[in-house]
């Protein structure tokens, strides 16, 4: 994107002032900077990542056995109860949204910040809220009801402490709501002059449409539990079949959310990852306009495929019918994202730096998550395949193949921007190749568990089933490793690390015109937007000592 | 089965030209060559050798695995043809007969003698033409009935047609181990020889073949509807991870032995798991197959995975392609000018939207066959609870975390649950089903090969949840009425919901004579009921449920809502037996009692 | 028009802020949708299920209370359009006051509201243990009057938030002495306020009315 403002300061400007230079613990707490915002739900997501993995590393280590020895039953079930609530609600859901969004939403569209930085300040103090209650009802004993809830084992029979679980997911929702809202109103009416709809990078569509989907899912999540949670507390059986209520009901209200939740978590990644094969290939994205309507469709179409959950609970086979030809259909626009990012590569430039190996990571794994999740639409495939490791696999494939490569990817391709610093380039790429090799062994293996019929929230399985979860603990290990190393590297660059300068990709955005770190209003002048998104041609042309390639 | 069927078939005909067609056409569907994989060789059936010595079956067994040829020695046309398919292969093999394997022929001719044996062994070892070869051949002659023996051990099924005095047989041969276990069948008169050395060296347990062989085996899948070996492509992905998990398991084991034995100084073993190595040799990637649906699930499967393949594949290799062409600083041409093409797009976005429906039609072509249980499928009852299944079959015969099913009989599993949802999960039958608390849900399947199949319980249900499970059986009609014979069955259904129909009280007020007016229930079963708000039920199994668990649901036109709830009271199993008895109850009220 | 002083730093100006502010009200409203929308769905689902017995047991409301309550809240909702039109001609004492007889109205629904409660409660119809119905399954009548509670009780709480709002307001229309500040947040807060209505508009006849047309 070329600017009519203001020129980029020379990087030897070290004293500028910038957003992070008070230290008081009460600046941050208090602070209603999108910037400061957006790192105070770094560190916090960081840390209920590491809860959700302690959990998993435990049920890694319990199923290299098949007898369940490790753990009690009761351990288990809470374990995998607290790895899928913290994952997917205090970690997947807020990751890229929360943390690169709020970063990075107003410096991209040239904004001073976003719409109602209050607001968003207390979209952090609910989802901290949130995430207490969470963490109490699992230092007071543990829920095992699984993060799906269902009922009546959820509402009836579970012991454990459901209602507060219940309560931390329900306030953590009202944080989702608070940033799905300002992230809309702040694309809507705060883009920088010359801004339109078309101009803007795929990054800010898909937060556009994530947030979307958070103000329209989340508060059915809300009201669903909130039912629950009384019903376990007066004991009416709404969602108790025995009790003359219908658990089928709870069912479709739970997924009605749950679904587009998927969407949720993987739409910023779609949008990271463009961001990345963009600058690294030196391309605009292929057919962006398609990648920028292929989010819309996956927004509006996943709202109507929460049935696909539900092919074996004893819902019509009209219904699923139904439900199983949308799902089809919402695949498609996720293909379409893939043959363009993978066209975007064709006569480009192509930079191999960490950003883009994770987005190529993304690339591989969320192609292989998404063709796996037709076999899972497909019926009658569906019916031997859900409720099994498969399902494991694909969804894994999708969240942490997709998700957090692109998270990571954005991380260490916004890090320059976010700490000023440089990380060491060999160990990031080191460990973009770990999680890559330690993912697949992780989750391929479960593919197959999965088509050969383990059941899912299995403490003890059949024997014929360890070699594959052997299999799978080491590739944990493995992926263990290559997070463990970013968190180590990262934190080492913010006080060793080289300079970064404004723009050490050569990026095009206007994030890369204002120096790194930002200063606290962002932009020292009004930025102008004249020309579309990922303008790397007319930017290779402006320096001749970069056309060597043109021969 | 359609392959060999025809290649029998066309064989047949080829046969019945010699026989000039006396036998009728029952006789000759009775020819057929079945296939009794993992079955035993009578070992101890006692025939002649060519010097017309009394020997074992059994001694040919032992130490190398057999090829066994059913044959007789004046047969005009496909005995020769079979043993001569037999003699192009081996001699295309590395491996030796009478060192590495036996070639036993066995006449199924009783007038056979021994000298037209001898005569058979030398011609064929002659053009065999390898040193030795002479203890590698064996053609035995024997009387009627170790004949049968054999015959039916493997499956081999002709019939002897005195007008010709021939035989109309069916034509292939049989591997067995060295301990005389069937392992593989070839089928019709050529057997590729790389598919017997592989068969041989797969029956020999790995006992003779070279490393190559071995290797190459892993690769290799026998295929029982082909009778060849063919490749697996999951399989190659099996052996690259066996590398891996040899090293990690050799790892823990090591680890764990160091700590065991710290922890537990002598003598006492390793605590309940098998070997590491033990469990690799057991362990497939493909799931057993025991329904007629999970063909028809598996074909969609292996479609998707080959569609899944190639998409993941062109992907992958365009991706690896441009990086390498496209690297910065590369002298690949990179004309300017925008490259969105329009036409590309709307190609791709089309042909995968016509893929994906096409893969949608037939999963839910196949779907809608597994929600529509046949009339004539026999109906079990089963109730889930924390934790266990149990199931009652129509004679009253109750089980508990098992099912005994009849082979290539419809079954229809109508299921509810005494507390939380469960799922009835079978994979080999490629079927599940959630099981709802005070829902009737509905499950069926044919069980088309006999043996012993996981039952797992596959939606959460608590504690012991992965402990839900059991074993389903299926068995020969043989088997099968040996088990049904086996335990004294009860009461049946019907008569237990007889008994509870007068214990519980409802016959106190839904009797004619009763002095309640409530409505009678006299072959009520799938007959619309009016209802109190106006609408109209049908008495389905979930309405009668509903009817005595939540009386105040649904209310019958004309009569005072006054019925009591059974909840709490009656168990879903006695539930399912009123239910049985009510719809056993004929109109004129007499069913019940038959 | 606006002063200087009114836009938030990271606006560009007046316009830009009402903008947002306006669009941020429309897409909570959404999300309430939602939220009440799960309500509904309960409602509508469990009515087709048991008809008879939702009728039944909706004939156990006070629908003269309730009555009353609609008529409080429609009257409530039109003093609040006359505050909106005050505020924008800058009319401040009109505007405070027509600000206070919203909430009053608006309290005055909560407590009429309360004292049906207390009756309800008395009567035993709140679901729980002690439960009781004459003449119905209580397993199933509970779920109605659980529905009821819930949706009521949802509706209140938002009444009384907006209550709330409406005296914070009344306060900063006085104390203001840039009237033009507040007219953006009076129209907003009106929004809400309709939105309240409407949600009532709803449940009056769903929940009171229903049996009655037997």
């Amino acid at each position: 994107m070329s600017l009519s403002a203001p020129p980029v300061a020379p990087p030897s400007t070290r004293a500028e002032p910038n957003y992070l230079d008070d230290h008081s613990i009460r600046s941050w707490l208090l602070t209603t900077d999108h910037k400061r915002i957006g790192l105070l739900y770094m560190v916090s997501i960081t840390l209920f990542f590491l809860v959700g993995g302690a959990a998993a590393t435990l049920m890694r280590i319990e199923l290299l056995t098949p007898q369940g020895d490790l753990v009690t039953s009761a351990t288990y079930n809470k374990l995998f109860t607290i790895h899928g609530v913290v994952m997917v609600w205090f970690f997947l859901i807020p990751s890229i949204p929360t943390v690169l969004g709020n970063f990075l939403l107003p410096l991209m569209i040239g904004a001073r910040d976003v719409a109602f930085p209050r607001l968003n300040l207390a979209s952090w103090y609910l989802f901290m809220a949130g995430g207490a209650f969470a963490l109490w009802s699992i230092i007071a004993g543990g829920v095992d009801t699984g993060w799906t809830f269902y009922t009546p084992y959820s509402s009836t029979y579970a012991n454990g402490h459901v209602i507060a679980m219940a309560t931390g997911i329900f306030v953590a929702g009202f944080g989702s709501i608070a940033t799905g809202l300002n992230f809309i109103v702040t694309i809507h009416t705060m883009r920088a002059p010359g801004f339109t709809w078309f101009r803007l990078p795929l990054f800010v569509w898909a937060l556009y449409t994530t947030s979307l989907i958070l103000v329209l899912a989340t508060p059915v999540l809300a009201i669903t539990l909130a039912l629950v949670a009384l019903e376990r507390a007066v004991g009416v059986g709404i969602f108790n079949t025995a009790m003359g209520g219908d658990t089928l009901v709870f069912q479709h209200l739970f997924w009605f959310y749950s679904h587009p939740a998927v969407y949720i978590m993987i739409l910023p990644g779609m949008g990271v990852t463009s961001e990345l094969i963009a600058c690294f290939a030196r391309q605009r994205i292929f057919g962006y306009r398609f990648v920028a309507y292929a989010s819309v469709a996956i927004a509006v179409l996943g709202f109507l495929v929460w049935g696909h959950h539900m092919f074996v609970s004893s819902q019509s086979i009209y219904a699923g019918m139904i439900f199983s030809l949308l799902s089809f259909l919402v695949s498609v626009p996720s293909a379409i994202k893939v043959f363009n990012w993978t066209a975007t590569l064709y006569r480009g430039s192509i930079r191999f730096q960490t950003p883009l190996l994770y987005a190529l990571g993304f690339l591989g794994l969320f192609t292989v998550g998404g063709l796996t999740g037709l076999f899972l639409a497909a019926l009658a495939v569906d019916v031997h395949l859900t409720d099994t490791y498969f399902v494991i696999a694909h969804f894994h494939y999708i969240m942490v193949g997709g998700m957090v490569m692109a998270y990571l990817g954005g991380l260490h391709f916004w890090w320059p921007k976010i700490s000023g610093k440089l990380y060491p380039e060999f160990l990031a790429k080191l460990s973009a190749l770990f999680i890559f090799g330690g993912f697949n062994l992780t989750f391929f293996p479960q593919f197959l568990l999965g088509y050969l019929g383990m059941p899912r929230r299995y403490h003890a399985y059949a024997p014929e089933f360890q070699v594959l979860n052997v299999l799978s603990s080491a590739g944990a290990s493995i992926l263990a490793i290559g997070y463990i190393l970013p968190f180590i590297y990262l934190l080492w660059s913010l006080r060793y690390g080289r300079t970064a300068g404004p723009n050490p990709w050569e990026a095009t955005g206007l994030e890369w015109t204002t120096p790194s770190p930002p200063p606290k209003d962002n932009f020292t002048a009004m930025p102008v937007v004249t020309e579309e998104a990922y303008a790397y041609h007319s930017q290779e042309i402006a320096e001749p000592s970069r056309t060597d390639y043109a021969r | 089965m359609k392959r060999c069927a025809s290649t029998v078939a066309a064989l047949l005909a080829f046969a019945m030209g010699a026989l000039g067609q006396t036998l009728t056409k029952e006789q000759l569907a009775r020819v057929d060559f079945e296939q009794h994989l993992r079955q035993r060789a009578p070992l101890n059936a006692m025939f002649r050798d060519e010097s017309g010595a009394p020997v074992r079956l059994g001694a040919f067994f032992g130490q190398r695995p057999v090829l066994l040829a059913l044959a007789y020695y004046e047969c005009p046309n496909l005995c020769t043809l079979v043993l001569n398919g037999v003699l192009e292969s081996t001699r295309n093999l590395r491996l030796d007969a009478g060192r590495d394997f036996e070639i036993v022929v066995v006449s199924i001719h009783p007038g056979d003698t021994p000298a037209r044996a001898t005569t058979k062994k030398q011609t064929y070892t002659t053009r065999y033409g390898r040193p030795g070869s002479a203890q590698g051949w064996h053609f035995l002659t024997g009387d009627a009935e170790p004949i049968r023996q054999v015959s039916e051990a493997v499956g081999f099924r002709s019939v002897y047609d005195p007008a010709s005095k021939q035989y109309a047989h069916p034509s292939g041969v049989v591997v067995l181990t060295p301990d005389g276990v069937i392992s593989r069948y070839f089928l019709g008169i050529e057997y590729p020889p790389k598919d017997l050395r592989l068969a041989l060296v797969e029956a020999s347990q790995h006992r003779i073949g070279s490393l190559a062989d071995r290797l190459l085996l892993l690769c290799f899948h026998y295929d029982p509807m082909t009778g060849r070996y063919s490749l697996l492509i999951t399989r190659v992905l099996q052996v690259a991870g066996s590398g891996t998990v040899l090293l990690l398991a050799a790892l823990i084991m090591r680890l764990a032995r160091s700590r065991e034995s710290r922890l537990e100084p002598e003598g006492h073993p390793p605590g309940g798991g098998s070997p590491p190595l033990l469990l690799i040799a057991t362990w497939s990637l493909l799931p057993e197959r025991a329904s007629d649906i999970a063909r028809s699930v598996d074909a969609i499967f292996y479609a998707l995975l080959v569609v899944c393949g190639l998409v993941t594949a062109g992907v992958g290799a365009a991706v690896l392609y441009f990086c390498v062409r496209y690297r910065a600083g590369s002298p690949a041409k990179r004309p300017a000018g925008d490259q969105t093409s329009v036409a590309l797009e709307i190609v791709w976005t089309s042909a995968t939207l016509l893929v994906f429906l096409g893969i949608f039609v037939w999963a839910a072509v196949v779907y809608f066959r597994m929600s529509r249980p046949p009339a004539n499928a026999s109906e079990i009852h089963v109730v889930a609870r924390q934790w266990m299944w149990k199931a009652q079959h129509p004679n009253g015969r109750r089980e508990i975390n098992e099912l005994h099913l009849l082979l290539n009989r419809p079954v229809k599993l109508l299921m509810t649950s005494q507390d939380v949802i469960h799922d009835f999960f079978v994979p080999a039958f490629r079927t599940k089903q959630d099981v709802l608390p005070s829902r009737y849900t509905v499950e069926w399947f044919t069980p088309t090969r006999p043996g012993k199949y996981h039952l797992f319980c596959a939606e959460y249900c608590g504690l012991d949840h992965s402990r839900m499970g059991g074993w389903i059986y299926v068995l020969e009609p043989a088997d099968y009425a040996r088990w049904l014979a086996e335990q004294q069955s009860g009461e049946s259904m019907v008569a237990a919901g007889a008994r509870l129909f007068q214990a519980r009280g409802c016959s106190g007020c839904h009797a004619p004579n009763a002095t309640v007016r409530a409505p009678l229930l006299n072959g009520i079963y799938k007959k619309p009921v009016a209802l109190a708000d106006g609408t109209v039920a049908i008495a389905d199994d979930q309405y009668l449920h509903d009817s005595i668990l939540l009386p105040m649901k649904q209310i019958t036109a004309g009569y005072a809502p006054v019925m009591p709830t059974f909840q709490g009271q009656l168990g879903e199993e006695e539930v399912m037996e009123l239910i049985a008895y009510l719809k056993a109850l004929g109109d004129d009220g007499q069913g019940g009692a038959r | 028009m606006h002063a200087e002083t009114s836009v938030a730093h990271q606006f560009n100006d007046a316009g830009q802020q009402r903008d947002a502010a306006t669009l941020g009200m429309w897409v909570f409203l959404a999300t309430e949708v939602l939220f009440f929308g799960g309500m509904f769905l309960g409602y509508t689902v469990y009515r087709l299920t048991y008809p008879g017995v939702f009728l039944a047991a909706s004939n156990h409301t006070l629908v003269l209370v309730g009555a009353i309550n609609t008529a409080v809240l429609l009257l409530s909702s039109f003093s609040m359009v006359l505050a909106v039109r005050a505020a924008e001609q800058r009319r401040t004492f009109s505007t405070a006051g027509l600000l206070t007889l919203t909430a009053a109205l608006g309290a005055a629904f909560l407590v009429v509201k309360g004292f049906e409660y207390r009756h309800e409660i008395h009567e035993g119809v709140l679901p729980g243990a002690a439960f009781h119905l004459a003449g119905a399954d209580p397993r199933l009548a509970q779920m109605f009057f659980y529905l009821y509670f819930l949706m009521t009780g949802v509706h209140a709480l938002h009444v009384a938030i907006g209550v709330g709002l409406l005296g914070w307001f009344t306060l900063r229309a006085l104390l203001t002495s840039d009237p033009g500040r507040l007219v953006t947040a009076i129209d907003l807060l009106g929004l809400y306020w309709h939105f309240v209505d409407l949600v009532w508009v709803f449940l009056f006849p769903l929940l009171y009315l229903a049996g009655r047309s037997l």
